[in-house]
């Protein structure tokens, strides 16, 4: 942040200092479109939320067991189902992308030499660049039928396929940023612990991993908001058919697919329908923010400070 | 072992478990790669076999509580090769070469595998009245089975010339009881793919009593020449708009909307977000309105991209009345990957020593004058660099776009205010499609978009290398 007070030059032609005043204006707007953009969404799914709760109790949203909105005699909206579905893909998700992403940035960070590191960065980055509808594809017609063959009663669309591409393509998130924050804990903690004879794995184990604990932690809650916000491939792998209980090995639906089921379905613009996409995006924009600003505050509140 | 050995193991076989996980993730990526690769060979001989004049579909016939695929010519092409050898719509694919083909797929893959660009084809005609004339069902007065008659039947029929005439009864064809007018010519196709040979069908008819065998030409051969290259089929693939047939489907459409509406983000997306940038690094006092922002645009990076969709659909397009077109797409895309574009600048800004800021100041040069003249122009290839990564992001996106109503089925070039589609959409519609070749194409697809994203971030890592400055 620069302190730089602004000060006319000498002699300035008249107008100068106008026309500084008005360029830090435009550049104000700019950064504040931050501020509008936010603002408008809160307000937007307050009010949208609004038009759907005045007709569905929250009690009935949030701990109903039955999700047909497009029932046309009996409609429901208990949306546990799409929360237990989305719960499920991002568990799935995070049991592949964890252990593989940490363990990833601790052989960049620890044991790779700085040659191997800067080709296998770019490469894992790869990953994180492809396309998701791409994941959806490589779900739905080689991960599934692969899983088939030790899973007999695997459907076309399951939830395990869609939970395991999905971990797959948060992996490099969870490996860069958790990479960071290894690779920056200090030579000194480690070269303490070889003086003490211990190991490398006990240096890993007892002081690495400990110094990056809260970046660690803070990565691994980004990657659980991405996995809740990820659409396209469940909507492609995972079916689109909310159910209760959910099934690992059936199709479910998950809160974004809802709302790209409604986006892709028939329903005129004013339908009560549209009402649902507000209260579920609601529900998921407050979940991840609420997750983002976890991870934000761990980072700033347990930052192990080095000098 | 002893101890000290144990634990100095413990360290090598950690060091292996944490390679051995890197090394997943590159079987995963060479995986993916190889599979779709694999999926989209099938691309040229379906480009082949379309212009050639065979756009093709996979039928069933209920057979004895079985269903038997069959492949049918669905599209008739005035003047393409199939058409001068005398194929039509409806006829039935029989073989190729000597190899009887069930379904699409297997004619695709046998083009793939022809020795030369001839192609041998055995079919059998579409429309039955040209084999057997018109065929009326009557009623066995001793047995009371089910048989046919012919009713009527052109001199031009193949069943004429076979010798067949009106008044026959058809009993069977080959060792097959015929019941129907409609099985009957389901009975030859059936006949047809059980024999390992083209050849006469044996038509065993009743005439006054009598029990005669006669000879049916009705499974006709020739040898159409095709076109199999690739570069022809993937530029097909590139300029025809989209279809029903996925032999005919191309990315026309998508292509343009996906690089108007990236352009479009482009030109949006770099203005607001140097903007930001410059605000917060060059002119923002530390205060709770500047904390405020930077709280939110790095929470804003975080929000998934359907919330953004929300926004778009029910904000832009309906509320301001800008409807569901590119041009709201591309505004909506901005607000995505403008948190991005504000970081990736954000840190290009910081690089430039303040030494430089200094040196301007001074000269007597006022505070924008030092940030247009000196800090933009250093910092432009960090910024540019950070912008085209954010646009391969744009480039990749669906789930925002779908509730933009980009999930169109087209078939013009869009514009700023027309309807539109981009590649991933068309990817995602392809997908769900459930008729043969579609899991193709799709792959095809895919590999052309991966194609621009890598083009779009080899472009990043040129500008970083040759523009990259140490101080």
């Amino acid at each position: 942040m620069k302190q730089t007070a602004l000060q006319p030059a000498l002699h300035a032609p008249p107008g100068r200092y106008l026309k500084e005043r008005l360029i830090q204006g435009v550049l104000f707007v700019c950064a504040f479109l931050a501020v509008v953009v936010t603002a408008a969404t809160i307000w937007l799914f307050i009010s949208g939320s609004g038009v759907f709760f005045s007709k569905v109790s929250l009690r009935e949203f949030l701990g109903g067991i039955r999700w047909a909105p497009t029932d046309v005699s009996t409609p429901s909206y208990g949306a546990l189902p799409l929360i237990m579905g989305t719960l499920i893909i991002t568990g799935i998700a995070l049991l592949v992308a964890l252990p593989i992403g940490l363990l990833s940035a601790i052989y960049l960070s620890e044991f790779a030499s700085g040659r191997v590191r800067k080709i296998a960065k770019p490469i894992l980055e790869i990953l994180a660049g492809i396309p998701t509808v791409v994941y959806g594809y490589f779900a739905l017609l080689f991960v599934t039928p692969l899983l088939r063959t030790v899973l007999p009663d695997i459907q076309f669309w399951n939830a395990l396929s869609a939970g395991i591409v999905l971990g797959i393509a948060i992996i490099p998130l969870v490996s860069s940023l958790s990479e960071d924050i290894i690779y920056a804990v200090p030579r000194e903690l480690r070269e303490g612990a070889y003086a003490l004879g211990a190991t490398k794995f006990e240096t890993i184990r007892h002081v690495v991993l400990p110094a990056a604990l809260s970046g660690i932690a803070a990565s691994f809650i980004l990657a659980m908001s991405r996995a809740i916000g990820e659409t396209m491939i469940v909507a492609i792998a995972a079916g689109r058919v909310p159910s209760w209980p959910p099934d690992l090995l059936k199709p479910l639906e998950t809160l974004t697919v809802h709302i790209v089921n409604v986006a892709t379905g028939d329903a005129e613009a004013g339908a009560f329908i549209w009402a649902t996409i507000f209260a579920i995006g609601a529900l998921l924009f407050v979940i991840t923010l609420s997750l983002n600003i976890l991870s934000y505050w761990i980072v700033r509140r347990f930052r192990e400070r080095y000098e | 072992m002893s101890a000290l050995a144990w634990r100095k193991t413990k360290s090598t076989l950690f060091g292996t478990l944490t390679l051995s996980t890197i090394l997943i993730s590159f079987a995963l990526l060479v995986a993916l790669i190889v599979y779709i690769l694999i999926n989209a060979r099938p691309l040229m001989a379906m480009r082949a076999a379309s212009r050639a004049g065979l756009v093709l579909s996979t039928m069933v016939i209920q057979w004895d509580a079985q269903n038997l695929p069959y492949v049918i010519i669905t599209d008739f092409i005035p003047d393409s090769a199939a058409a001068r050898a005398g194929i039509a719509e409806f006829d039935a694919v029989i073989r190729i070469g000597s190899e009887v083909v069930f379904r699409s797929a297997h004619v695709w893959d046998a083009i793939a595998r022809l020795p030369n660009d001839t192609l041998p084809i055995s079919w059998i005609n579409g429309d039955p009245v040209k084999i057997f004339g018109e065929l009326l069902p009557q009623m066995d007065p001793q047995t009371g089975a089910l048989r046919v008659v012919i009713d009527y039947l052109p001199e031009e029929s193949l069943g004429f010339q076979a010798g067949l005439r009106v008044g026959d009864i058809i009993v069977r064809i080959e060792d097959i009881p015929v019941t129907g007018a409609r099985q009957a010519w389901e009975a030859l196709i059936v006949a047809a793919q059980r024999r390992a040979q083209p050849g006469p069908f044996s038509v065993h008819i009743e005439r006054d009593g009598e029990l005669l065998t006669l000879p049916l030409e009705a499974e006709q051969t020739a040898q159409i020449p095709i076109t199999r290259s690739w570069g022809q089929a993937i530029w097909d693939f590139l300029t025809s708009y989209d279809s029903n047939s996925p032999e005919k489907a191309g990315l026309a459409s998508a292509i343009v909307g996906s690089f108007y509406l990236v352009g479009l983000t482009a030109l949006f997306a770099l203005p607001l977000g140097v903007g930001a940038a410059l605000y917060l690094e060059e002119y923002a006092r530390k205060n709770w309105l500047t904390e405020l922002i930077q709280l939110l645009i790095a929470n804003l990076a975080g929000v998934p991209s359907v919330i953004y969709g929300i926004i778009g659909l029910e904000i832009l397009a309906r509320a301001l009345k800008m409807d569901r077109v590119l041009f709201t797409g591309a505004l909506t895309m901005t607000l995505l990957i403008l948190p991005m574009v504000i970081i990736a600048s954000r840190e290009a800004l910081r690089t430039i020593p303040d030494s430089i800021r200094h040196a301007a100041y001074a000269v007597g040069a006022t505070h924008w004058q030092v940030v247009r003249s000196h800090v933009l122009p250093y910092a432009l290839p960090g910024i540019l660099t950070g912008l085209i990564i954010a646009l391969s992001r744009a480039m990749g996106e669906a789930a925002l776009l779908i509730l933009l109503g980009a999930f169109q089925y087209l078939t013009f070039l869009p514009n700023l205010r027309s309807y539109f589609t981009v590649v991933p959409i068309q990817i995602f519609t392809w997908i769900g499609e459930a008729k043969d070749g579609f899991a193709s194409i799709a792959a095809a697809a895919i590999l052309v978009l991966l194609t621009i994203l890598l083009a779009m971030n080899a472009l990043a890592i040129f500008l970083r290398i040759k523009f990259q400055r140490r101080w």
